[in-house]
């Protein structure tokens, strides 16, 4: 078991490190660069002045050069310094990474077991009315892009029941109702097919049958057989969920005017703030090791053949 | 020559010269009177905070050097309240007192005198005299600063030739002879400081002479603002404190606007008009100086032939563009800018869709069956619309445009400057200040008009700007605007409006030629 996760965690490293490379070599291929950001187009414009600024800044060096003094700052955990206002980077991104940080752990604790009676609810019920509603329902939601379910959770809850608010400028409860929501709705159809289509699977096993032979009651099928089983593919669904995140972050924060992570991204791609840009996908990148990483293990906790091999 | 000779100039002259300045002066004064006689006779209520929602931006760019620009939004809405400069712009687009007193040159616009107001304070308290201009003017012109936006504008200013008089009187050397200095000093980033403020600038060191005081600054987030009660507008300001709030997104900010999470906000889209008067609020239509002009370089083939070029700026019917690109909300422009300048040459015909004459140019030219190639992308949201009216337009006269989009990220870098035929944006300047930056300044790249109309019409220009007279100052720019409609190298097919939108309780908030709330002077402001 250590073994496995030492490796995984091996692996991991060197993800983030061949990420972050592959980010710096992104950036610089875009034309323009902090210097030309910094000074505007009005200002900017010239030379002489943009030159001066990109020696005084270093952006002049080779890229090799530049990415191997940004590793050396980040395992320092030193992310640089914002180019117009000379803060520190990590000061820029504290506040925001917590503000997404709760949204995004709300939404996974609620999507999660949603997500699970949704799809158990469905799966035993295979064939049913409830199944039948339940399956429209997730695909619809599914093929829906999330600024439109935002859009229209806005109109509903903010204007025609204003009940909550439109943007969320504040961290108020009433403020994360409409953005979590969203992301709950996005994230769990997904999340919930693959649980139905474990539990369906796990229904028509051999070992289930075995049980129902046996005389087992029901209930204790399903709790003691069927659910363990159908955990797994829901893990998993989570784990690739986790790599959609960013994505659905920066849709719901601008609709919601949410000051995160995901709009900072984007504005300091905008602004060519390299320095910036690298902190904030590599805590994303860290965020999706991480998710597997545990997605890994729970499932090897929760399939006992992998158990055995894992332990033995 | 007199500052009161450059800032009353619209009015008198309009007076004077009847017709010539009549459509837009005329035109303006009602915008202006309109909503300000409803302001004067409302009493104004003192006392709560206004909710600003704007863009907001890059946290990494937002920063609080009273001569950079900051980000959109914040940055002016801060610089404005915050600071004061010596001159500022009025709704009209003219320059008015701030700082100064009154600022009046010598008979060749070469040496000026300026004369501060007395008695007023910076937020610490400390009075405001004119070591503290000097010092202001020489850290601007400190090329090792690296302030070059601001700079620019104010570069005519000779760093040694500034000389203290008095408390409140200095003279100021120019380099070359400039009578439109008093629109150089109002220009957004002149912020005057005190003396001996250097960087870096925080929220706890922010000192200046503005109706309001900052008290927090979240980067790229927020603004804090409250009244400062020594500020010297009497009775000013209404408003006890000012809230500016980055809200990324339009749609989220008209949002936030129609529920009532914020007073005020800028930029609506037009798209998004009915839902903020449904929602009972209300939407400020800004005249608008702001202009999208298609450019053509006029050293590159086939557009260095000036009847290549009279061609194409008779292809293009400014009424659909418009109707199309800007949802009908803009003027028609003829090909010239500073459109709310008393030097803007409204004489000047205006130029009309006219496909036969285009085509008779081209067929001139021998260039009738060329396939011209329209660069274009979405930097701006009418620059992809408008480049396809051009060519709808160009089609019907059986001339071929070839609409060619590029990535909206890379147009600045990549396509502007580059390519021989494509778009640029401007803000409103006057226009000295707009001549420098379209022909003189690194931006002159793209239309690159260098030849011999062109050093004619600057000579006139800079003649223009070194005469004290207003009646010959105004002939030598027209004759200048006359070669540029002529031969120079833009299509300025309309001046943006742009859209405030506002809760109901908000008053003072008039039209202005800059084109958000009012040029954020929220010290007129007071919430009903």
């Amino acid at each position: 078991m250590l073994r496995i996760v030492g490796t995984r965690l091996v692996v991991g490293l060197v993800t983030l490190l061949a990420a972050s490379a592959l980010i710096f070599i992104t950036l610089d291929f875009l034309p323009g660069d902090a210097a030309t950001a910094y000074l505007g187009r009005e200002g900017a414009a010239d030379p002489a002045a943009v030159k001066q600024l990109q020696e005084e800044y270093g952006l002049d060096r080779p890229l090799v050069v530049r990415y191997g003094d940004w590793v050396s700052g980040a395992v320092q955990l030193d992310f640089g310094h914002s180019f117009a206002n000379d803060l520190p980077v990590s000061t820029l991104i504290g506040p925001r990474l917590r503000r997404t940080a709760i949204l995004l752990a709300l939404a996974l604790a609620i999507m999660f077991p949603v997500a699970l009676l949704v799809g158990t609810v469905s799966a035993l019920r295979r064939g049913s009315a409830v199944d039948g509603g339940l399956q429209v329902f997730t695909l619809v939601l599914a093929s829906l892009p999330s600024f439109v379910v935002g859009i229209g959770l806005i109109l509903m809850f903010s204007f025609v029941w204003p009940l909550f608010p439109a943007v969320s400028l504040t961290l108020a409860p009433a403020a994360l109702v409409l953005p979590v929501t969203v992301l709950v709705l996005g994230w769990m159809p997904f999340t919930a097919r693959m649980v139905r289509t474990g539990v369906v699977n796990a229904m028509d096993s051999d070992y289930v049958q075995m049980a129902r032979l046996k005389g087992l009651p029901e209930p204790r099928i399903v709790q003691g057989h069927i659910l363990p089983n159908s955990l797994v593919p829901a893990i998993q669904a989570f784990a690739l969920t986790a790599a959609s995140m960013p994505a659905g972050i920066v849709i719901v924060e601008y609709l919601f005017g949410f000051q995160g992570i995901g709009v900072f991204l984007i504005d300091s791609v905008r602004s060519r703030d390299t320095a910036t840009v690298e902190a904030v996908t590599l805590i994303l990148v860290a965020i999706y090791i991480v998710a597997n990483l545990i997605s890994d293990i729970a499932t090897i906790m929760l399939t006992p053949r992998l158990r055995t091999e894992a332990l033995g | 020559m007199s500052i009161e000779d450059s800032t009353g100039l619209t009015r008198r002259e309009v007076v004077k010269r009847g017709s010539i300045l009549a459509v837009s002066a005329g035109a303006l004064s009602a915008l202006e009177a309109g909503p300000a006689l409803a302001a004067i006779a409302a009493t104004p209520k003192r006392g709560g905070t206004l909710r600003v929602g704007l863009p907001g931006g890059p946290a990494s760019t937002d920063n609080l050097d009273p001569h950079l620009e900051g980000v959109a939004g914040f940055g002016q809405a801060y610089r404005q309240n915050v600071y004061s400069k010596l001159m500022d712009m009025r709704p009209n687009g003219s320059f008015a007192p701030q700082l100064a007193e009154s600022m009046s040159a010598n008979a060749d616009a070469t040496q000026w005198m300026i004369k501060l107001k007395k008695g007023l304070t910076f937020h610490d308290g400390s009075e405001l005299t004119v070591d503290d201009v000097i010092y202001t003017f020489k850290r601007i012109l400190d090329p090792a600063n690296k302030l070059n936006a601001a700079r620019g504008n104010i570069d005519m200013i000779d760093p040694n030739g500034m000389k203290k008089v008095s408390k409140y009187v200095m003279t100021v050397k120019l380099t070359r002879p400039w009578s439109d200095l008093p629109a150089a000093v109002g220009q957004r980033y002149i912020s005057i400081i005190k003396r001996g403020a250097a960087p870096p600038f925080t929220a706890a060191n922010a000192n200046g002479t503005g109706a309001f005081k900052l008290t927090d600054w979240k980067p790229g987030e927020s603004y804090q603002l409250v009244a400062n009660r020594n500020y010297f507008e009497t009775g000013k300001p209404y408003l006890n404190a000012v809230s500016l709030i980055g809200i990324p997104d339009a749609v989220a900010r008209v949002n936030a606007l129609a529920s009532g999470q914020i007073d005020v906000t800028n930029d609506i889209p037009p798209s998004q008009v009915a839902i903020v008067k449904n929602a009972g609020r209300r939407v400020i239509v800004n005249p608008g100086g702001g202009w999208t002009p298609l450019v053509m370089n006029t050293n590159a083939a086939p557009y260095n032939d000036v009847r290549v070029r009279q061609a194409m700026k008779l292809l293009l019917d400014r009424k659909q563009a418009v109707a199309v690109a800007r949802q009908g909300y803009g003027t028609i422009g003829n090909d010239l800018f500073a459109k709310y300048d008393p030097l803007y040459a409204s004489q000047i015909p205006q130029r009309e869709y006219d496909p036969e004459k285009a085509k008779s140019l081209l067929k001139a030219a021998g260039q009738l069956d060329t396939e011209f190639v329209l660069r274009t992308a979405e930097a701006e949201s009418d620059f992809v619309p408008l480049a396809l009216v051009f060519s709808q337009n160009a089609k019907k006269a059986g001339i071929k445009v070839t609409v060619q989009k590029d990535p909206a990220d890379t147009f600045w870098d990549n396509t502007w400057g580059v390519a021989p035929f494509t778009f640029s944006s401007w803000g409103y300047r006057t226009f000295f200040t707009q001549w420098l930056q379209s022909f003189v300044s690194y931006n002159a790249q793209e239309t690159r008009w260098n030849d011999g109309s062109q050093k004619k019409a600057s000579r006139l220009v800079y003649k223009a700007a070194a005469t004290a007279d207003p009646v010959k100052r105004k002939q030598l720019a027209v004759a200048a605007q006359q070669l540029h409609w002529d031969d120079g190298g833009y299509i300025i097919p309309y001046f943006k409006q742009t859209l405030d939108g506002a809760n109901k309780r908000v008053q003072g908030l008039v039209p202005h030629v800059f084109p958000a709330l009012s040029w954020y002077r929220f010290w007129n402001f007071w919430l009903g």
